[in-house]
């Protein structure tokens, strides 16, 4: 029975959407750190999806047509933003500098709440898909009766 | 002939089929955000062709019992050509979702098929031993 593949595959959706999730929150939160320990302001960061291959011994091979093609989904790296942060004119600030401004970390909230409703959709999908699959095997152990 | 393997065989291959395009699915779903990725699908009418030959079967002989049918193979996997997006991935959300509800039905024809045809075997059975 090869219906619980789609659970390793969706299943790298759900891990790799409640990351990007992850990621999002982590953004929001640092909205406005104006410090870091690595110095300087918060950075905004972004996750990079990539394809995987699922495991070869999951394929049935005297089945012609499964050509190894299905893939999951794995986050591949996290990547930090290097668009230029916010400048605002704050003089009384600990992190202002000699001119008066302060830099603030590159996020932004629309962005961000954008990619944050891309992921809750991306999760329930995948939901979907593995709510659609349980059923099916559930018909399945029902032949003969 | 005794007991027709013909559908059991047509119904347990189309069964596969269903699984397989609904590991495809899952597969277009779950990157539907990575870029590059390229939409999946089963091509089907190569698949039913080989079904019609398969039940035209040649045998010289009335006593002749039917070959066995042939799991449903040779059956390929296609690349979606849809233009998509930016970033060279091009999954359609929606499509995907009615594909997976449409296999999903298909399935349980299927299964109900399957499950009539045993019944109908275990009634004949039942009814010789009484």
């Amino acid at each position: 029975m090869r219906l619980d593949t789609v659970f390793d595959i969706s299943g790298s959706a759900l891990k790799s959407q409640m990351m990007r999730m992850e990621v999002i929150s982590a953004n929001l939160a640092n909205i406005n750190a104006t410090s870091t320990p690595e110095g300087g302001p918060y950075r905004r960061r972004d996750v990079v999806f990539q394809s995987r291959p699922l495991p070869a011994e999951l394929f049935s091979d005297h089945l012609a047509f499964h050509d190894n093609r299905l893939q999951g989904v794995e986050v591949n790296q996290v990547v930090t933003d290097s668009s230029p942060f916010n400048r605002r004119y704050e003089p009384h600030h600990p992190h202002a500098g000699p001119d008066g401004y302060v830099l603030y970390p590159n996020v932004n909230v629309v962005v961000e709440m954008v990619n944050m409703m891309g992921a809750a959709r991306a999760y329930e999908a995948s939901m979907a898909v593995i709510l659609s699959t349980k059923s099916m095997i559930a018909k399945t152990l029902e032949i003969g009766r | 002939m005794i007991i027709d393997y013909t559908t059991i065989d047509m119904l347990t291959g189309d069964l596969d089929l269903r699984v397989l395009r609904n590991e495809l699915t899952a597969s277009n779903i779950a990157n539907v955000d990575t870029p590059g990725y390229k939409s999946l699908d089963l091509e089907f009418t190569r698949i039913l062709d080989q079904a019609a030959g398969r039940l035209r079967m040649m045998t010289t002989d009335p006593r002749h019992l039917p070959g066995p049918a042939d799991s449903a193979s040779g059956a390929t996997v296609i690349e979606s050509t849809f233009p998509g997006r930016a970033d060279g991935n091009n999954v359609q959300i929606e499509d995907e979702m009615l594909k997976l509800t449409q296999n999903s039905i298909k399935y349980n024809v299927s299964i109900q098929l399957l499950t009539r045809k045993l019944n109908g075997l275990k009634n004949a059975l039942m009814d010789a031993r009484r």
